[in-house]
């Protein structure tokens, strides 16, 4: 069946807002398959809210999100749970499971999505990948910010998904551990389509493919990342230089 | 004057701080660096009483916080303030009376001109400006509510701030606002304590870099003297911090 194996992604024309506040507008992009699109842009901008649209948790949106040639809005219940199965979601809040430690949180996303077999070494495994594994028996509220999101990241990460929706991934990392996620998220590339937010225009520079860079809610840039690196533009040099003043207020 | 005295924390069997030992002078800015979950916070949590010492001793302008009553934590958290990374301002009430309310807490205002005064004073200091104070914390963005968390500190009168992460999550032009605000408070004669992964900042801004491993202190240098540490963490932190170029 088509879409069991599609996982591809589009926007068209998308727009979206918080009660009266316009937080998206005229989204139109294709994430490539495969490959890394990063969403930076200043604070405010929409990176969080394109990526809850991306991961399908809101549904109140203008404009259209495909999957396959087929809008989202428009598959069945038993279609949406097969195609969430194969994505794997890391967003703000992170959402991991206070009741359960860091491996019964994996051991959690492992059985619901059917595959009970696989638990306890698929979990350790990917608990290892993140360097959680010395935490395995901790609660969430017996870990650090930083290693909360380590783990939220491993959740996403533990049924081997083929797309990859991540929010600002290494926020609050060390720049060591940072850049270990990085490279693990940067293996992927290849296995799996990831779209990943940030702020961080280092991890920009390092991480992409290709960059969507959004203000105020548009879509100001989307292309290569080389070519985003090398623009002229005003708002795209204020932001890759760290400068204070210029056209982003 | 920050002290720390041999301070052990544990969570359960687990000794986040084990003996560690540090000193902040007034008016100095330190960093605290180190790997994620290695306990950094713990200390600033420790020293304003939000976490309980297994063992050793905190002192503060040369007093013990193990002797403090009640009524003296208030007094020692209004001088020495937390500035959390998440800003934790109060939803329901507007940006003027989350600032209002420690002022009227601790009874610091003679009068609701005085208050007015207090608060317009640093609401400016951070750089913002004085239309906010009729809005809500969601109406503003997520900098903007650590730099009115800042101010919050500020309107009590607070000597020592304590920055928990203050520019993470922040995109670079806002994390170079928080940046210059710190090095601003700092060259006030403020004591500043940062625990942040930001090496720029660090270095440009710090008086020391402390780097926190093996639940102590493990290297307490300057920003001159850093570069030529062999710790293999710093060396690995700064190749890091060299491999994201300032313009």
């Amino acid at each position: 069946m088509a879409l069991m194996t599609d996982c591809s992604l589009s926007m068209d024309s998308v727009g979206f807002s918080w009660g009266g506040r316009v937080a998206l507008q005229s989204i139109s992009f294709t994430p490539p398959q495969n490959q890394i699109t990063v969403v930076t842009g200043p604070a405010g901008c929409g990176k969080s809210t394109l990526l809850r649209l991306l991961a399908t948790l809101e549904s109140d949106y203008r404009g259209a999100i495909r999957t396959g040639g087929r809008e989202l809005l428009t598959l069945t219940r038993t279609e949406l749970v097969a195609w969430r199965r194969q994505i794997g979601v890391m967003l703000n809040p992170l959402g991991n499971f206070d009741w359960l430690t860091a491996e019964g949180c994996l051991e959690f996303v492992i059985a619901h999505a059917g595959h009970k077999g696989l638990g306890g070494e698929r979990a350790v495994a990917t608990l290892s990948s993140v360097g959680l594994e010395w935490a395995r028996g901790r609660f969430p509220h017996e870990m650090s910010g930083g290693m909360q999101k380590r783990l939220a990241l491993a959740r996403a990460l533990v049924l081997s998904p083929r797309m990859l929706i991540l929010d600002d991934p290494t926020a609050g990392l060390d720049p060591v551990t940072g850049r270990e996620i990085l490279d693990l998220i940067a293996g992927l590339r290849g296995s799996a389509s990831i779209v990943l937010a940030t702020s961080d225009t280092a991890n920009v520079r390092r991480l992409a493919d290709h960059v969507l860079f959004l203000v105020e809610g548009r879509g100001h840039f989307f292309g290569a990342n080389e070519a985003f690196q090398k623009s002229d533009d005003p708002y795209i040099r204020q932001f890759l230089e760290s400068r204070t003043e210029g056209p982003i207020s | 004057m920050i002290e720390f005295v041999n301070v052990t924390k544990r969570f359960e069997a687990q000794a986040v701080l084990e003996k560690m030992s540090l000193t902040i002078e007034k008016g100095e800015i330190v960093f605290l660096i180190g790997r994620s979950g290695v306990g950094k916070s713990v200390s600033l949590k420790c020293l304003v009483g939000l976490l309980k010492l297994d063992a050793g001793e905190i002192r503060f302008d040369g007093r013990s916080t193990a002797e403090l009553d009640e009524k003296e934590w208030m007094g020692l958290r209004r001088r020495c303030s937390l500035i959390f990374q998440n800003p934790a301002l109060i939803d329901s009430m507007t940006i003027y009376d989350n600032l209002a309310l420690g002022i009227r807490a601790m009874g610091l205002a003679a009068s609701r001109s005085n208050e007015r005064g207090l608060i317009e004073r640093e609401i400016a200091q951070v750089g913002l400006d004085l239309s906010l104070l009729k809005r809500y914390p969601l109406e503003l963005s997520h900098s903007t509510q650590k730099r009115v968390s800042v101010a919050r500190a500020l309107v009590v009168g607070s000597e020592a701030l304590l920055f928990d992460e203050p520019t993470t999550g922040l995109d670079p032009i806002n994390t170079a606002r928080i940046n210059q605000l710190i090095e601003g408070l700092g060259r006030a004669g403020r004591t500043i304590w940062v625990v942040s992964h930001d090496m720029h900042c660090a270095l440009a801004v710090a008086d020391r870099i402390l780097l926190l491993e093996g639940a102590h202190i493990a290297a307490d240098l300057t920003p001159k003297t850093i570069r030529s540490s062999n710790h293999p963490l710093i060396r690995q932190f700064l190749e890091e911090a060299d491999a994201r170029p300032l313009h």
